[in-house]
This record gives structure tokens, sequence and C-alpha cells, in this order.
């Protein structure tokens, strides 16, 4: 009697623990806690200093003011980015004028050059479309740690990171992650900021 | 009904003999293996080996304790709540949020390493050493069929489940643990058919 009842006992703290550690069976994966914490809590991304495909300077506060959609890339990137330039040019087809697209480089080798072969091969075009870089490392890496963004090298001399399409409400948080390929998510999510 | 033991917490005095005094300390070392710096850093550097290194080293170190605890005093009654505890906390520290956390600060890792000593390995080797030949192998069985599951889905999963490892430590992860689901399985099997499990003489 009393081995069941201690069973039962130990069955219900571990139910317990195990929902408190997945949010309610939402989240078995990192990726699926930062995005569950960023819908709930939108983050401020801090202000770095930026250099786009065509060298001009600029800040990442210079967005402030209306949504803006973000990804994370890297120029060299052989898959992932591919799948994320490809979203971003169906974005950049369909977006309002008042809603621009950043691809920010985390490669600290995309100098201006390389950010601009990744414009090229995407018709990204600055101002809507902007192709950037940050400037300082430790601002790069305060930015990724922000925005919960995961770079580890592949081994092969490239980089395989937690990928998504990010958008950025008019206050600069950090508001809502979608899936690469999810750009029906990003529209829907707009046109409900906008009202 | 239970023989109750005089001294519960032998092993703590001087009447604890000279082997279990002994297994303690390389259970203790074991764990002590698994956590310092050079080596710590190389078995979570991979996927494979952080969950079948380092996790059996603590685990294991910890099953080593509490076994040897278990033997001072007969409680039969816990094996099934301390091995079904064991499990849990083990599942737990399996959970791809919970490796990326820990991974990605020391605090968890901490209490990663003190949870899957204290919470899974103690109470495994308390209760494996508590419970009888049904309930063995009744834990056993589930074990191989868990490790067959866990090892399949790291196959068939197309995306990365943790951000900290490649899909290929995965894939890598995936085979191992379908090896040692069947090595548990042929085990369990040869204790079932060769060892001492059969019907017992009367």
């Amino acid at each position: 009697m009393r081995a069941a009842l201690a069973t039962v006992v130990v069955a219900g703290l571990g139910a317990a623990t195990f929902w408190w550690g997945t949010e309610g069976g939402m989240a078995l994966t990192s990726e699926a806690a930062r995005r569950l914490d960023i819908a709930a809590a939108p983050r401020v991304l801090p202000d770095v200093p930026l250099y786009d495909q065509t060298s001009a300077k600029l800040q990442l506060s210079d967005y402030r003011g209306a949504p803006v959609v973000l990804e994370f890339i890297y120029t060299t990137c052989p898959d992932v980015c591919l799948t994320l330039g490809t979203a971003f040019e169906r974005l950049d087809a369909v977006l309002p004028p008042g809603v621009p697209l950043l691809s920010l480089s985390f490669d600290p080798a995309d100098g201006p050059r390389r950010l601009g072969w990744f414009a090229n091969r995407h018709g990204a075009e600055a101002p809507h479309w902007r192709v950037a870089g940050v400037e300082d490392p430790k601002a790069r890496a305060a930015l990724l740690e922000r925005a919960g963004v995961v770079v580890i090298p592949d081994g092969a001399g490239g980089f395989v990171h937690n990928a998504g399409l990010y958008l950025i409400d008019g206050k600069g948080r950090l508001s809502r992650v979608f899936d690469p390929e999810d750009t029906n998510g990003v529209l829907d999510a707009l046109l409900f900021i906008e009202g | 009904m239970y023989l109750i033991p005089k001294i519960p917490m032998a092993c703590l005095t001087r009447s604890c003999s000279l082997k279990a005094k002994a297994r303690i300390g390389v259970g203790a070392a074991l764990v002590a293996a698994a956590l310092l710096p050079p080596l710590a850093g190389l078995l979570e550097g991979r996927l494979v080996t952080h969950l079948l290194c380092q996790y059996p080293l603590l685990v294991g170190g910890g099953a080593m304790i509490g076994a040897t605890l278990a033997l001072t005093r007969f409680a039969n009654w816990t094996a099934p709540s301390a091995l079904l505890a064991g499990a849990l906390a083990c599942v737990f520290w399996l959970i791809p949020r919970w490796i990326d956390a820990a991974l990605a600060g020391q605090a968890v890792n901490a209490a990663k390493a003190a949870c899957l000593v204290i919470l899974a390995g103690m109470p495994l080797g308390w209760g494996w050493t508590q419970a009888g030949p049904v309930l063995r192998g009744f834990v056993w069985v589930n074990a191989a069929a868990m490790l067959a599951v866990m090892g399949w889905l790291q196959l068939a999963t197309p995306i990365r489940l943790c951000n900290s490892y490649l899909l290929s430590e995965q894939r890598d992860l995936g085979l191992a643990l379908l090896m040692l689901a069947i090595l548990a399985l042929i085990a369990g099997m040869s204790r079932a058919m060769f060892g001492r499990w059969g019907r017992p003489i009367q």
C-alpha cells in the first residue's frame, strides 16, 4: 500500500515538474520556449551600429517608429539563409513601403562587398531592404544574445543557427518569431499590428 | 514485518565495511570525473558524449552510492517510487530545452549535475537494490523500449532539436540509442533464458 502511495506521489511531483519545465507541454525545445517567451513578453533589442551593402552607416534605432521584418544571415551560407533570402524576396514583393526589411549578418567576415553579393542575389535594394553587418563585436554578441540567436560552427567553415523571420514592432521590440518559410504568418501579424 | 535496521546510515559510521566505503568512493570519483573541467568540456562538446558518457557517469556514480546505502536498510516498499523518481529525473534532463539551458548557463549546468546524481542516480541505485525480480524485469524492459523510441525519434526528426548541436550529431545519437536498446534487450533476454529468473525450485 505505501509502495503504491509513494509511487503516486512521485508520479504527481514528476508530472508537475514536467509541466513547469515545458511550459505546459508547449516548449520541449529551447527554440519553442524562446518563441513563446518573445510573444508573451516582447524584448527591446539593444541599439547597435550597422553598415549596409552600400557602406552606409546607421543605427538599429533608426528603424524605430514603424515595424521592421528582420532576419539573421551570413552571406556564404549554403542552405537556410537561402530559404530566408527567398522568404524576404516574397515579402519584398507584397509588403507596403512603410515596412522595411533588414537582413543582419552575424559573420564578422561579411564586409559591405559580401553584403552586396547577398543583396544582388536576392534583389535587395536599400533603404527598403538593407543587408547589414554589425560594427562592433561586443554589440553583435549583445544583439544575438538578446534575440536568443545561437550560432555554432558547422565544422566545414560555415555556421549553423536557429533561423527565423523576426518581427520588430515600432518601439524597437522583438515581438514575434516565425519559421523561415512562414511569410503568411508575418503578413498576418503585420495586419494585426497596423489594425 | 520489515527488518528494521539498528543503524540506518551505517555507512557514515565506523560500522561501515571497507568495501562499502570503497564503493561510495568510486561513485564519487565517477561523478567528479564527469564534472572536472578538462573532461566535462570535452564530453559536453558533442551530443553523443554529453548524453551517453557524461550523463551515465553522473547517474552511475550516484547509483553506486545509492546501491551501497541500500545495503544498510531493507525497505522493499521504496523500490517502485525510487525507480520512478530516478527515471523521471533522467528523462527531464533529456528534454532538448533543458539540454540547451544546461549548456547556456553555469547555474543550470550545476543543477543538472546535482539532479542527475542525487535525484536520478541515487534513487536508481537504491531502488534497484531494494527491488525484486518482477520490478527489475519491468524496469529493464521499459528502459530498453524507451531507448529504442528515443533513438527512432532522433533519427526521424528532420529539424535540430538542440540549438547547441548539429543535425548530424542528432543522427549519431539516434543510432547509438538504438544500439543501446538492442544491447539492453539481448541482455534482458539472456538473463530471462539462462539466468536465475526461472521458476524457483520447490
